[in-house]
């Protein structure tokens, strides 16, 4: 077995006998939020990998579970295929985004994708006939499996961390193959890249697509999870949110993904439970400074995120030692 | 037909507003290759410390003058101590950087101005309408129009007829070749930085009494003008005048015709000259 396999495998353990250490339906709330940001945040990642940044992945969250909720509630389809239908079609709809965009300079794909999460959002709010407007879609059909309620947050941990876990795989796999070296040859340099003979825009397609798919996954898991939407878990800030966990985990590291994820939900609950308590007359509306702020202090100091961040002081505060034969490297 | 032409004034009211922004905006683009996302901010910022300076002193005019200049000094400093690090860096940093700070401004406005619409009277002079083409027409928003054309005009004379005009098309043109030539590209373009947040502190300001100023105005106004500078060609300040006026026009007949789908509209003419010309109306050579 691998070193990665391993690793891998240890963290299946872990994830499933967390629940049995920590059974509060509030902690199991927050794990599956974070299953379901960390399944954002891979998708994010592997579009790092090929050097994009996206700043409406939570128009693609929500396209998954607006689709997903609107077909299985009004036509009474099964939950299972109406996500996997929204999670195609948002997948679709990324492939349109990025038509006309990619194969521009990063800059128009980056206000592209920014763009996109605005349009989106708005179109949430206004389409009220379709959507519900602000008060949003309720009654959304739970998960079942041969009859059983997955509506429970223990089953719907298991399911939402088991389809993580694949969807980490997916990623690893990506990155570590063909076209995992193709993206990191793009990463280094476009033109570097294509004069090579690798396909760039084909690429850079094919992941941004795939990061729209992870996040309508995670969307259209959502809707039949909370049973009720509305437009805000979809906003610009919500794509913040992904976006800082992405940044937090490096941009280009899977299993920071993972970190980024979870510190970053953590971070959110304690901030909403502790901010009202030391500052009464502050609203919880302000958290969105403290994630600018972070973003700003995350791209100054550790821009290559903060476990390699944290990696990088603990090499500078090693002891000085007899350097090793091999050694200059570090 | 009178309905119409009126529509189109207001258009031009607004095109005018959106040039002050793209202006910047462009410049900043097409200097750096930095995309400001923390533009909307400035404007935000503007309007709010518009309101502000006219309840403390009383004067619409002061708050003009001063407001920009503020808004001038948060731009040298954002420009000085957080985007000068990062140049290094790929330009993705860079912009996250600014999209870091736009959420910042939007919630220091929030919580120092609150979560209300809140509107500026127009001062006293450009309060009433005047008889137009058989009706009656804000004379600010004619105001509004004749400051635009003014600024358009100053800052093509101020590019293209000046010393620092040149400097700037110089690092505009070829960043590189400019610098061997011995312009210190760095200190131009804090102060074209600095420059494009007085700009859009300005355009604030003066949108104050039409626009009102409110919650979420910053990434609207920051939408708008990029499809603006997006449309015009980046770097470009002709792109930026037909890109605001069209943009302007477009946006204004879009709210008035198909209220709900204003943006989409918006989207589709932006789509539409990307489609035909992918370097915008007024881009030179793909980038």
């Amino acid at each position: 077995m691998t070193r990665r396999g391993a690793g891998l495998a240890l963290l299946a353990c872990g994830i499933a006998g967390l629940p049995f250490l920590a059974s509060s339906a509030y902690l199991l709330t927050v794990f599956n939020i974070i299953g379901l940001s960390t399944i954002v945040t891979l998708g994010l990642i592997l579009l790092g990998s090929s050097g994009q940044v996206s700043l409406g992945q939570a128009a693609f969250y929500g396209l998954g579970a607006y689709g997903s909720a609107l077909l299985s509630r009004d036509l009474g389809w099964s939950p299972w295929a109406t996500i996997a239908i929204a999670t195609a079609a948002t997948a679709g709809v990324a492939y349109l985004v990025g038509v006309p965009t990619l194969r521009l300079a990063e800059h128009f794909f980056v206000l592209a994708t920014l763009g996109f999460g605005i349009i989106v959002n708005v179109l949430m709010v206004q389409l009220v006939d379709v959507t519900g407007g602000a008060s949003g879609l309720r009654d959304i059909p739970g998960l079942r499996i041969a009859g059983v309620s997955l509506a429970a947050d223990r089953a719907f941990y298991y399911l939402v961390w088991g389809l993580a876990l694949a969807a980490l795989l997916l990623a690893q796999n990506i990155t570590s193959h063909r076209t995992g070296r193709a993206l990191r040859a793009i990463l280094g340099s476009e033109v570097g890249a294509a004069a090579l003979g690798v396909e760039v825009s084909r690429y850079k397609m094919q992941v941004f697509v795939a990061s729209a798919a992870y996040a309508a996954l995670a969307g259209g898991l959502y809707a039949h999870y909370i049973r009720f939407i509305s437009p805000s878990p979809f906003s610009l800030y919500a794509s913040l949110f992904f976006l800082i966990m992405a940044v937090v985990g490096g941009l280009t590291n899977i299993w920071g993904g993972l970190f980024g994820a979870a510190l970053i939900t953590i971070l959110d609950q304690v901030i909403r439970a502790q901010v009202p308590r030391v500052f009464p007359r502050v609203g919880g509306e302000y958290q969105t400074a403290i994630y600018g702020i972070l973003l700003v202090l995350i791209m100054i100091f550790f821009p290559s995120g903060i476990v390699r961040g944290a990696l990088d002081l603990g090499r500078l505060l090693r002891p000085v030692g007899p350097e090793p034969a091999k050694g200059g490297s570090a | 037909m009178t309905f119409y032409l009126l529509q189109a004034l207001n258009g031009l009211a607004y095109g005018m507003l959106l040039f002050l922004l793209a202006a910047g905006l462009s410049l900043i683009f097409g200097l750096m290759e930095v995309v400001n996302l923390a533009h909307g901010g400035f404007y935000m910022l503007g309007a709010y410390l518009a309101l502000s300076a006219v309840r403390w002193t009383g004067s619409f005019w002061i708050a003009a003058i001063a407001v920009p200049l503020v808004l001038g000094a948060v731009g040298f400093l954002l420009e000085w101590e957080f985007l000068r690090p990062l140049y290094r860096r790929t330009h993705l940093d860079q912009i996250l950087l600014t999209f870091g700070f736009a959420f910042v401004f939007s919630d220091l406005a929030r919580w120092w101005w609150g979560a209300d619409v809140q509107s500026l009277a127009p001062p006293p002079g450009l309060d009433r309408s005047i008889p137009l083409l058989g009706t009656f027409f804000p004379s600010y928003r004619l105001f509004v129009i004749a400051l635009g054309a003014a600024m358009a005009g100053g800052l093509w004379l101020g590019l293209g007829r000046t010393r620092l005009g040149a400097m700037v098309r110089a690092g505009v043109a070829n960043r590189e070749m400019a610098q061997a030539l011995g312009i210190d590209i760095g200190l131009v373009f804090t102060g074209v930085f600095a420059f494009g947040a007085a700009l859009a502190g300005l355009a604030g300001v003066i949108a104050a009494p039409i626009q009102g100023v409110f919650p979420g105005v910053d990434f609207e106004t920051l939408i708008v003008t990029l499809i603006v500078v997006v449309v015009g060609g980046l770097g470009t300040l002709p792109g930026s005048f037909w890109g605001s006026l069209l943009i302007g026009e477009v946006d204004t007949f879009g709210k008035t015709l198909v209220p709900q789908m204003a943006l989409v509209v918006t989207y589709l003419v932006m789509a539409a000259v990307l489609i035909v010309r992918p370097t915008g109306l007024f881009g030179g050579r793909p980038r």
